[in-house]
């Protein structure tokens, strides 16, 4: 096992290098859990209301893409629902970053060079990646089984439940390993390890669409794609009621399988290179690019359709549920409250309409960060210093991140009313009418989404580094004060004023009202100036040289 | 094109990043149509000064004079009319290097395209590929491509032979002597002495934030002492008591020595007392000049002396 040589160092240096992340990866997993299945608990009280909010996803082909309850009858199986798709996502998303990290990140910046001049096997930097990828796992898998438990969930269903997430980490592991032989960039490995975790949920996905409903079990039977994907394995473990622990056999086959095939194809290439070579690109720029409005969409439009295909799915998802609802909460009384909080209203399907857009809006802060952020990623990276000692100003450089982030978003609040408008009105008829009412509920969330964009260039101008620190702050205080998670914890009037989102007209719930949207527009437009003259007047802040 | 007079003029200029100062009370000036070499060791505040010259940074006090604009608030007219290769380029990983290329030639107000065909045949670089799978050699192509294939007045390159081959190299100076050929100025930021002894006509050095000594190399040379060698029959005596000889190694009919410029008369004088058989002598190389202002050996009487030079 020459090949293996200096595989305990190099363990002992990718687990260095991870000390924080990995820990933060498992950490904030746990921690969403630990917050979510106490909330999950309060939503079903009862048998009745168990029952009830299993149905209405059951019955519901399109919401059955976002997972199936396991069966069983008891809160462990809406966790399963709830949660197993999100938990698969993030165990395949921390499994492919870290095994791309450690092997073809490191071809990439020459740091294998050095390692592989000294004493260590050909394979032992993949083993070494491959081996804490396994580990990362089974850590994340303890977590997750750990808070599951302590909250009372049946301790057989929650060690099944967790080991499959786990499966899929390791699935995704052995994929990873294989494309960083096949591409000759990190970038392209990664992302075609990220298209094939999709793939493995749009598969599993498709297979719960297509299975068939048990009306007297409360069942969903999947159809054949779920068999395909290791998130499939993991929901059809049926972990709190059948615990297959055969299906996680699967996962292990695949992982061993696909890692001997990393193996033996790091074999078949040169140092460096990958089985693939990289994509040639353009050689002239499109004209559409030499404009610094150009530059920044084609910079950031993967990350805008990224989100527009989410924006669909989740359109049609929340327009199908909409038949279903006033039904769902005749059944449920704890639904029902819940959501006459978040909904302020007693006409359900308003209620609905309010909570969903109000998660969007508040959602599409995110897609406000990841534009906005980029300058200062520029400026620290350097490429800003290209482009600014050209003829482009300060002023035009600026304008063209808040142009690209509004347009962006108004574009992405208009995708997902238009998917759910029809959607609605296919339901339940009178599309015009619902089209109507979404959009207007959806869109007037606009004016907070720019203040937030106008705090991160005001702080962007003022405190350059402490950029992102402060954006995040903002928005991660803007939604708990927001109206949702605020209402849920009952927050003082006072501090739900912080929140940009609070004055957000609750359409349909509330009739539209144009005072807070203008006073917020106003707002937003003072931080856009603000930002313009004084980033205009400050030192650019970049890497000494 | 070529621009009469002093195209950078900085006098007295300061700049702090907090309590660190930068540049102390720095001065330089660029005349028209030459290649000026700006040379010292990193951090002694090249970057600094690059960057205020192109209103990235903004200074704290003295006088600095671009194109005979303000660099600070006349920065986007400014840059129409010059080309900027920074230090160790950082691309966009997902766009290509011809894509880059159009993209800053656009930028500074347009490129002409048949020498971009041309430098980048000459340069051997590919822009079809994605900036990030570059290396930085040809990361640096990029910028010198983009920079060379504008039309514009003055060049800034900040160390921009860094990570080049020594075949691209030579293409480097065939092109900045071009540039100088059509009229243009080029502030040419090195430690790289054998790019700046072959391109620059004038030179300034400069150590923690000042400038040491400025001027063109022949003067800087005159400034310096000559390494002589020195064989003869008779046994060499009383060198050590001559003015202006330093550094003195000998043994019987052999010697060796770094004379002043201004005592070296003296000196053969002495010398053809001992039947010489052999004498070597060369001017120091700019590499030696430049150590002499952070060697230790130098004393400092005599660095005093030489930076009058710089007013």
């Amino acid at each position: 096992m020459k090949t293996l040589t200096g595989i305990g160092a190099m363990i002992r240096v990718a687990l260095r290098r991870d000390r924080i992340q990995l820990p933060l990866w498992i950490i904030l997993t746990g921690g969403f859990l630990a917050v979510a299945v106490p909330t999950w608990k309060g939503v079903v009280q009862t048998e009745e209301d168990l029952r009830a909010a299993i149905e209405l996803f059951a019955v519901n082909p399109a919401a059955r893409l976002f997972g199936i309850a396991s069966g069983g009858e008891s809160i462990g199986e809406f966790v399963m629902l709830e949660a197993f798709a999100t938990l698969s996502i993030v165990a395949g998303l921390m499994s492919f970053l870290l095994v791309v990290r450690h092997t073809r990140k490191n071809e990439d910046t020459r740091r294998a060079e050095l390692i592989g001049s000294s004493v260590v096997g050909r394979h032992a930097g993949l083993a070494a990646a491959l081996i804490l990828a396994v580990f990362a796992n089974v850590l994340l898998a303890t977590a997750i089984a750990i808070v599951l438990i302590a909250n009372g969930l049946a301790v057989t269903g929650s060690i099944a439940m967790s080991l499959g997430v786990a499966g899929v980490g390791i699935s995704i592991a052995g994929v990873a390993a294989v494309t960083a032989q096949v591409y000759s960039t990190s970038r392209s490995a990664s992302g075609m390890a990220g298209a094939v975790l999709a793939a493995m949920f749009v598969l599993s996905g498709a297979g719960n669409m297509l299975g068939r409903y048990d009306e007297a079990t409360v069942w969903v039977h999947s159809a054949w794609p779920s068999w395909l994907s290791p998130i499939g394995w993991g929901q059809q473990m049926r972990p709190f009621a059948e615990n297959d622990w055969w299906l996680l056999g699967l996962s292990v086959a695949f992982f061993l399988v696909l890692s001997m095939a990393a193996f033996w194809l790091a074999t078949r290439r040169d140092f460096g290179m990958g089985l693939l070579p990289e994509k040639p690109g353009p050689a002239r720029a499109a004209p559409g690019l030499v404009n610094p409005f150009g530059l920044v969409w084609r910079l950031q439009r993967g990350v805008f359709f990224g989100w527009a295909i989410g924006m669909v799915a989740f359109g049609v998802i929340y327009g199908s549920i909409s038949g279903e609802i006033e039904g769902f909460m005749a059944e449920s009384e704890t639904a029902r409250e819940l959501f006459e909080v978040i909904g302020g209203t007693e006409v359900m399907l308003d209620a609905f309409i309010v909570a969903i857009t109000g998660i969007i809006g508040m959602l599409l802060g995110v897609y406000i960060l990841q534009v906005t952020l980029r300058m200062r990623r520029e400026e620290a990276d350097g490429q800003a210093e290209a482009l600014l000692a050209t003829a482009l100003s300060r002023c035009r450089w600026m304008a063209s991140y808040i142009f690209n982030a509004l347009l962006g978003v108004t574009l992405l609040l208009f995708i997902i009313s238009l998917s759910a408008g029809l959607v609605a009105g296919l339901v339940l008829g009178d599309t015009a009418h619902w089209l109507g009412e979404i959009t207007a509920a959806t869109v007037v969330y606009l004016p907070a989404l720019m203040v937030l964009a106008g705090v991160v260039v005001a702080v962007f101008a003022f405190l350059p580094q402490k950029t992102a620190m402060i954006g995040w702050s903002v928005f991660a205080i803007s939604v708990i004060c927001g109206p949702i998670i605020g209402d849920m914890l009952d927050l003082p009037e006072a501090v739900l004023n912080l929140s940009p989102f609070t004055h957000i007209p609750q359409m349909p719930a509330e009739s539209f009202n144009a005072a807070p949207l203008l006073i917020m527009l106003g707002v937003a437009l003072g931080l856009f100036i603000l930002g313009l003259i004084f980033f205009r007047r400050r030192n650019l802040n970049l890497s000494s040289g | 094109m070529g621009t009469p007079g002093n195209v950078i003029k900085i006098s007295g200029l300061v700049k702090r990043f907090g309590k660190t100062l930068a540049l102390d009370e720095f001065n330089m000036s660029v005349q028209g149509g030459e290649v000026h070499g700006f040379l010292g060791p990193n951090g002694a505040g090249k970057s600094t000064t690059v960057r205020i010259l192109l209103g990235l940074l903004r200074r704290d006090g003295g006088e600095v004079k671009l194109l005979g604009g303000d660099p600070w608030r006349d920065a986007v007219s400014l840059h129409r009319r010059l080309a900027y290769v920074p230090d160790d380029v950082k691309l966009w990983p997902n766009l290509t290097g011809g894509e880059v290329i159009d993209l800053l030639g656009r930028l500074r107000g347009g490129l002409n395209p048949g020498r971009r065909a041309e430098l980048i045949e000459r340069f051997k670089l590919d822009p079809t590929k994605k900036c990030g799978t570059y290396s930085r050699g040809n990361r640096q192509k990029v910028a010198l491509v983009a920079a060379f294939a504008s039309d514009v007045e003055l060049y800034l390159m900040d160390e921009p032979t860094t990570g080049l081959d020594p075949l691209m190299v030579l293409t480097f100076r065939e092109y900045v002597k071009q540039a100088r050929d059509n009229g243009s100025t080029v502030l040419l930021s090195s430690h790289i002495f054998a790019d700046v002894e072959a391109l620059c006509d004038r030179l300034t050095i400069i150590r923690s934030g000042k400038c040491v000594q400025a001027g063109t190399l022949a003067e800087l040379r005159h400034l310096t002492r000559t390494k002589v060698h020195v064989e003869s029959e008779k046994p060499i005596t009383g060198l050590d008591r001559l003015q202006g000889v330093h550094a003195l190694e000998q043994n019987e009919n052999e010697a060796e020595f770094h004379v002043d410029v201004d005592a070296i008369d003296d000196v053969l004088r002495h010398l053809v007392n001992f039947k010489i058989k052999a004498l070597y002598s060369a001017p120091p190389s700019l590499e030696e000049i430049f150590m002499g202002h952070y060697g230790e050996e130098m004393p400092s009487g005599e660095q005093a002396g030489v930076s009058e030079v710089s007013k």
